[in-house]
């Protein structure tokens, strides 16, 4: 087995990884040295290393992208301009939260890593909205910032079949040419031709270049099947920090200045946007007594449906308040803060506005919640959850100790706003691929997103659609009934998004039945077909389910009482503990507590569960029917011009898909489906 | 939508001239869903099939009885290849508005733009050379249904349609907050709150379904715009059209302001007839509205009649304005035949591309006929798009804000009961889903805004 200390060991070149049936590049140019010589120099070969998949970036995209693509049997390289940032939080301390709780579920249930970390490193968890139903719970938890990383990164490194290797990518290996149509579609010139692992020649994605690999600073070549860029707020980033403004990843860290200029000459647009974290604290500067104390849950439920137990020690979290004082400092330093002297372009987000944005927009509201949340075991660094600014650091102290409890604090990291290009995600495909570039993914923070939860959740999906596609098999795409990763995509390849993207239940139309505790029921089966998710874990699943069936089918079988044991359960007060004492025989199963979790919410929310299945089904009427991929709009007729534009634009793949476009009506949907119809009548004929 | 069984109806008659109309329904419930409201109580099912059988049908809760003939096409050898029923009965406005009404609240969902013509092809009845022609009816019933809903719900019942919405949008985005922002310091709504919130959409929602004043209600007819230049003569021609000075004339360019309107009959067929101001730069706020209030007019328009001087001949601006007009058929009028012609008239129709102009002289009454007789000829030909009925907009109101009810008072039942606030956001939505499909407007988007208005949120 291969681990990545080999990687480490130098540049000389590294024996390639075999898989089966995987011929080498080097090897396929022999085959067919005339041929592959019109688009690879074969002067190349002998500094270059091969892999089916690399992956720029180490984040929380990144990290699940290599992993999965690696786990899915693809020899994977990841590439890190810090090694020491793999993994790393680069914002607040926790995983989870409202909706990204229920993204985190789903990202373990399809065998993604984010959850067992979370377990592994966590210093408290909370099951937020619990007075609420359970559609609605969302579990969170306090991360150890540093354990977090280090535990990510040795996963990484263990991984067999993954290289980890500090360089920063300069450049990505594109070939093709690429001729639009006038219609927006491709013109048939443009076709480019590959070679498969055996030999053969094939077409590549009709009319889109390919990517090939990467080129890095340090003047070396990767070559690949395909390229996921997870590139977060690093590509242009500019730090802003009061008057002043440089270039920078994250705070002390190089940002990447080559690849966007790339993309403008392949066709990709980008856009811009903010995002800003708070100042950090030394806690030992801290008056803990003034604040309010926050505790975990009493009876923490892991992020995992692997994890039996959670062994961690826990770490309380504070509240305390913005003053009068907080608000008058400043409101009279606005003018030296860059989001109001016009120095910030980029686009912030609203759910996460700038202490200084909430100030100016709130004037009513008089003071601001704060959350003291400790940065982990080892440290007694605190981060000040709320406090986001990019005001000067001498306002910043001033601000800083303006708040009860912290009149003596020291501040060990200024808060700072920064600025960073993304690639408006209606350029990229439901499967996460570049429409500009074949083989190349992109995940996280490049599709405009914000939130770990949302990257990893990307970045899994990424490794799955790149590992699927090199085998030539059917894209991986979850559509909005199924998980909530499914709105997130949908969303950004659909509609794209003009500030961070961030998830809300409220996003979701079917949130009654995405909850988090049924993310095993719902996404699990991928897992396991894609290998990701054990036989043994699988094996527990279908148990689950056994026993879920016979509990759902017993209880509407055995009377008390004149009433069913499933409408005893389903009157408002009662719980499935009140029918197991009603019942002999339903205690002495003495069911798992997942099992009776998943029957009391399945039987309670029955009727609602019923409907939104209805709705479901009508949904995926339109989701089933796929457009073909070479359709020309300018050939449909009967269109409105705007829908035609919107259409020929985002390149739908399904009916449904084509209606949520905003400026596609129903009408112009009907006049789809009747020429979809024509289409394949006449392929039929 | 797509493969859908689920019952459609509507009235397939032109609107506004037929003596007798046609409603027809299909789908899965057809025979049922009419069966409901027959007297005497036929079982349809003895029918023979493409015959007829004379029936009453009941509306208004019993108290009118229609006499109807109905015919049964059942499946699988009629028009759409599913059941259907067609009730041809007498073409009252009013009454089709009533039975469509019944049709719906018995369970028929009305048909979408062409979706009779949709369905016929999607199972395989129509021939699939015919394609392109059903893609061309679906868009031009959209367009035309459009244009009747422009035309209709331009009124109040527009604005309370917009507040209800609002009212619901802001409640929605107080209980979502509630549950996605709800780790962070907000006040949160109470369920008392909610409860009189969805009370107060309730009466709204009552008052529109019962509102006197009803979309289209004296808007019936064909929509006829007066266009052209100011001081072509437009007010006039009106004038001279209805037969009375219902539009003041004077020799100032720009003198009409507001739309001025006049109802007439030809042939038959009832003409509505809107006199707009002329467009030109408006230079204070009253002109401003009165231009904006002729693009209203002309977007609603079913037929336009483009009035030309021919004194002073057709101009620059004249070729400008044309080539800005709606998609709708359009006579030609060269008005001040009584004075001396700048022009010949072929020259006049070579150059706005048409087959031939009208020549008319308003003071003189002189080329009137010709011009009612070319109105007429465009409605009789099909040139004009009138399948699209006045009253279809509130029907369909009234449809969606039935439905909305329905969900607004499982709503209040729910947070009367202290229920999960997701069960009461998802009727919520679902309420707004149902006015949004009236208005195109989609929920989710207004949302978020919503949300970020009211309140601070975020860490």
């Amino acid at each position: 087995m291969f681990t990545n200390y080999s990687a480490l060991a130098g540049l000389k070149p590294q024996p390639v990884r075999l898989r089966r049936g995987f011929i080498p590049w080097p090897l396929r140019g022999q085959l067919l040295p005339t041929l592959r010589r019109h688009f690879i120099p074969m002067a190349h070969y002998p500094r270059s290393q091969t892999y089916d998949v690399i992956v720029v970036g180490a984040g929380h995209a990144g990290c699940e992208a290599a992993l999965a693509a690696a786990r899915m049997g693809s020899p994977t390289l990841l590439l890190t301009i810090s090694i020491e940032a793999v993994g790393r939080m680069s914002c607040n301390p926790a995983i989870g939260g409202l909706a990204k709780g229920q993204l985190v579920r789903e990202i373990d249930a399809l065998g993604g890593e984010m959850a067992k970390v979370a377990d592994a490193t966590a210093i408290q968890f909370r099951m937020l909205n619990r007075s609420r139903g359970p559609a609605v719970h969302s579990p969170r938890c306090q991360s150890d910032r540093l354990l977090y990383a280090a535990e990510m990164r040795r996963r990484v490194e263990l991984q067999p079949g993954l290289d980890l290797r500090q360089e920063m990518v300069e450049e990505l290996i594109v070939e093709g040419r690429r001729v639009p149509s006038r219609s927006g579609g491709v013109a048939r010139s443009s076709i480019a031709w590959t070679w498969s692992e055996h030999g053969q020649r094939k077409a590549v994605d009709r009319g889109t270049r390919r990517v090939l690999g990467v080129r890095t600073a340090s003047g070396l070549e990767y070559r690949a099947g395909a390229v996921i860029l997870t590139t977060g707020t690093f590509l242009r980033g500019l730090i802003h920090l009061g008057t002043l403004s440089y270039p920078g990843g994250r705070a002390g860290e190089f940002p990447a200045e080559k690849l966007p200029r790339q993309f403008k000459g392949l066709g990709i647009d980008t856009g811009r946007l903010k995002t800003g974290t708070p100042p950090r604290l030394n806690g030992t500067t801290l008056d803990f007594s003034k604040m309010e104390i926050q505790y975990g849950d009493p009876d923490p439920v892991p992020f995992s449906f692997s994890t039996k137990k959670l062994d961690r020690p826990e770490l309380p979290c504070y509240i305390t308040w913005t003053s009068p004082e907080t608000h008058r400092i400043i409101n009279d330093n606005l003018h030296r803060a860059p989001l109001f002297s016009g120095r910030i372009k980029g686009v912030g987000p609203r759910y996460c506005p700038s202490i200084e944005v909430k100030i100016v927009n709130f004037p009513d509201k008089l003071r601001h919640q704060l959350f003291i949340e400790p940065e982990g075991a080892g440290t007694s660094e605190v981060y000040v959850n709320g406090l986001a600014t990019s005001i000067p650091p001498d306002v910043q102290l001033s601000v800083v100790r303006s708040i009860p409890g912290l009149e003596k604090a020291h501040i060990t990291r200024f808060g700072y706003a920064i600025e960073y290009d993304f690639v408006p995600p209606t350029q990229t495909r439901a499967n996460l691929e570049s429409k500009q570039v074949g083989y190349l993914f992109l995940a996280g923070q490049i599709n405009g997103t914000s939130g770990y939860e949302e990257a990893a959740a990307q970045g899994l999906m990424a490794g799955i659609n790149a590992a699927l596609k090199l085998r030539d098999d059917e894209p991986f795409i979850l559509d909005r009934s199924e998980a909530y990763i499914g709105v997130l995509i949908d969303d950004l390849v659909t509609l794209g998004t003009e500030e961070p993207y961030r998830m809300f239940t409220s996003r979701a139309e079917y949130r009654l039945v995405l909850r988090q505790d049924n993310a095993d029921r719902r996404l699990m089966h991928h897992g396991h077909r894609f290998g990701l998710i054990s036989d043994e874990q699988f094996d527990e699943l279908q148990e689950k389910e056994r026993l879920i069936a016979e509990t759902c089918d017993y209880i509407g079988r055995k009377f008390h009482g004149g009433a069913s044991l499933a409408k005893v359960l389903r009157r408002p007060e009662s719980s499935f503990a009140d029918i197991e004492k009603i019942d002999d025989e339903l205690r002495r199963r003495s069911l798992p507590k997942d099992v009776k979790q998943q029957v009391e919410i399945e039987t309670k929310y029955r009727g609602y569960i019923e409907r939104q299945n209805r709705d479901v089904e009508n949904f995926r009427r339109f989701e089933s029917r796929r457009i073909p991929e070479d359709i020309d709009y300018a050939a449909v007729g009967h269109i409105s011009r705007e829908g035609r534009e919107k259409l020929a634009r985002v390149r739908p793949v399904n009916l449904g898909q084509a209606g949520r476009i905003s400026g596609v009506s129903p009408a112009d949907v009907s006049v789809l489906i009747v020429y979809l119809e024509s289409l394949s009548h006449n392929a039929g004929r | 939508m797509l493969y859908h069984t689920d019952t459609i109806a509507a009235v397939s008659t032109p609107a506004g001239s037929a003596a007798r109309a046609i409603t027809r329904l299909s789908g899965d419930d057809a025979v049922d869903i009419v069966q409901k409201i027959v007297d005497p109580p036929v079982r349809l099912a003895e029918i023979r099939p493409w015959s007829s059988r004379r029936v009453s049908i009941r509306l208004w809760g019993g108290r009118i009885h229609l006499p109807a003939t109905l015919y049964l096409m059942p499946a699988p050898r009629s028009y759409t290849r599913q059941d259907i029923v067609e009730l041809h009965t007498i073409g009252s406005p009013v009454i089709l508005q009533v039975l469509l009404d019944e049709l719906l609240q018995q369970g028929a969902r009305l048909a979408g733009p062409g979706e009779f013509t949709r369905r016929a092809f999607l199972n395989g009845r129509i021939n699939l050379t015919q394609a392109e022609a059903v893609m061309a009816v679906i868009h031009a019933r959209n367009d035309a249904d459009l244009r009747v809903a422009v035309g209709q719900l331009a009124s109040s019942s527009s604005d309370r349609l917009a507040e209800l919405r609002d009212h619901l949008i802001g409640l929605r985005a107080y209980v979502e907050t509630g549950i996605d922002f709800s780790d962070q310091d907000i006040e949160l709504i109470s369920s008392e709150e909610i409860a009189s919130s969805l009370a107060e959409a309730r009466t709204m929602i009552a008052s529109l379904i019962g509102s006197r004043e009803r979309a289209g209600s004296g808007k019936a007819g064909i929509t006829t715009a007066i266009a052209g230049l100011p001081n072509a003569g437009k007010s006039s021609l009106l004038n001279r059209l209805a037969g009375g000075d219902r539009a003041i004339v004077t020799h100032i360019p720009g003198t009409t302001r507001d739309t001025v309107e006049a109802a007439i009959e030809v042939g038959g067929m009832e003409f509505r007839l809107i006199d707009t101001a002329g467009v030109e730069a408006a230079q204070d706020a009253i002109q401003r509205c009165a231009v904006e209030r002729t693009h209203e007019a002309l977007n609603s328009a079913q037929l336009l009649l483009y009035v030309i001087d021919g004194n002073a001949g057709a101009s620059e601006a004249d070729r400008m304005l044309w080539a800005t007009r709606p998609p709708v058929p359009c006579i030609v009028v060269v008005n001040k035949t009584d004075l001396p012609q700048s022009a010949a008239q072929e020259a006049t129709a070579l150059r706005f591309g048409v087959d031939h102009v009208v020549a008319v002289s308003a003071p003189e009454g002189s080329g009137i006929e010709e011009l009612l007789a070319a109105m007429a000829g465009a409605v009789a030909s099909g040139e004009v798009d009138v399948s699209a009925h006045p009253f279809a907009a509130n029907v369909r109101l009234r449809e969606a804000l039935r439905r909305a009810d329905k969900c607004i008072s499982a709503a209040s039942e729910l947070a009367s009961g202290n229920a999960g606030e997701e069960l009461i956001a998802l009727e919520i939505r679902e309420a707004l889903d149902n006015i949004g499909r009236l208005t195109g407007d989609v929920a989710d988007d207004d949302l978020l805004d919503a949300i970020f208005e009211r309140f601070c949120v975020g860490k």
